[in-house]
């Protein structure tokens, strides 16, 4: 397999075998249940079409995460826009923010991106240090303390809010 | 409030759901289409940089349509080499190519191969901007003539070709005339100039 592209059939059964996972963080990262469906889709009908750029230097799990999360990213940048757009219309308009899932999901955006990224593997996709860091192009290491950081800092962020 | 529990009911829908691999089959298609429309448009990009933007950059601009167009004069020399035409500016040789021109001058028929640069046509003629050639062996020089009758502007041949941009006359131009070593008119582009002085038995020569 390796610097050979990868295999149709693998992707598939990848895809087959971890959808939820990838569906979970990639619903994390965009925001939205449905957008994430529509990432994943995209996403691996992006790794079928450059199955050849495949290299085999890591997993192929590992390169179709990496393609799922910048995706991932592409499209929550594209909603951020959205939003944006959309509450500059409605002026003076507010998003509820009342209950307990939407002050977890405010205080997952507010991490910076690595520590937020690791916290839905870990959290969404039950990768472990290892596999983490292949998808994030980091060491273990600095998946850990990405992980410690960004615990820490949504348990503070979380209290804070409560404390509103 | 414990988040570790509270992420994963973020997203109880997300993991319910089957996949549609069909689904991602056809957004590959799209993905694959798109890729092919974007090099396409990326060749097509380049191509036009290539002709149209390189070779005015490198000072090799209006050749391309010379191949093809022979009814108006620029200021660059084709001549046939073994293989192509090579494109000359002044004297130096810029580059050879293919060329489907059946014949080039200059040949004993046919003496002046006349690629000069002419502005707006005037009442009378038309106003020379460059004058440039190729001549065959028995012209030294060419000279203007303009619509009153008068021979100016000589230029000496060298190497059977000929180059002048300074010192041109602000005069209607009848034709370019080919002289030879003792400065008698022997050619004259265009042939059917009226009042081209290789019919008539003498001419002044200005410069």
């Amino acid at each position: 397999m390796k610097g050979s592209g990868a295999d149709p059939a693998m992707l598939r059964a990848l895809y087959e075998r971890s959808l939820c996972d990838f569906r979970r963080v990639a619903a994390a990262v965009v925001g939205s249940v449905d957008d994430g469906e529509d990432v994943v889709q995209d996403a691996f009908a992006k790794a079928l079409a450059r199955r050849r750029q495949y290299r085999g230097e890591s997993s192929l799990e590992a390169w179709v995460w990496q393609i799922v999360l910048n995706e991932a990213k592409s499209q929550s940048q594209r909603r951020k826009r959205r939003w944006r757009r959309l509450e500059a219309d409605r002026a003076g308009g507010v998003r509820p923010r009342d209950d307990e899932r939407s002050a977890v999901r405010d205080a997952l955006a507010q991490l910076p991106e690595r520590e937020r990224l690791a916290v839905f593997l870990r959290y969404f996709a039950d990768l472990d240090y290892a596999q983490i860091a292949a998808v994030l192009d980091v060491q273990t290491g600095t998946v850990g303390a990405s992980l410690s950081s960004g615990r820490a800092r949504l348990g503070r962020l979380l209290v804070e809010g409560d404390g509103r | 409030m414990n988040w570790e529990e509270s992420l994963p009911r973020l997203l109880d829908r997300a993991v319910g759901d089957a996949g549609d691999w069909d689904d991602v089959r056809r957004r590959a298609a799209r993905v694959v289409r798109r890729a092919r429309r974007r090099r396409l448009v990326a060749s097509v990009a380049g191509l036009v940089v290539a002709v149209v933007v390189v070779p005015p950059a490198l000072g090799i601009g209006n050749w391309y349509p010379r191949l093809f167009r022979t009814s108006e004069p620029q200021s660059f020399i084709v001549r046939r080499t073994t293989g192509g035409c090579r494109i000359l500016k002044g004297r130096h040789p810029i580059v050879t190519i293919p060329c489907f021109r059946p014949v080039l001058a200059p040949t004993r028929t046919h003496p002046l191969d006349d690629f000069s640069h002419y502005g707006r046509s005037a009442p009378g003629g038309r106003r020379v901007l460059r004058i440039a050639g190729a001549a065959s062996p028995d012209i030294s020089a060419v000279a203007l003539l303009t619509a009153a009758g008068r021979l100016t502007a000589t230029t000496t041949v060298r190497d059977g070709l000929y180059a002048r941009t300074t010192d041109l006359p602000r005069e209607p131009i009848e034709a370019i005339v080919g002289l030879d070593a003792s400065g008698r008119p022997v050619a004259c582009e265009p042939a059917s100039a009226p009042d081209c002085p290789v019919q008539r038995s003498s001419s002044s020569l200005g410069g």
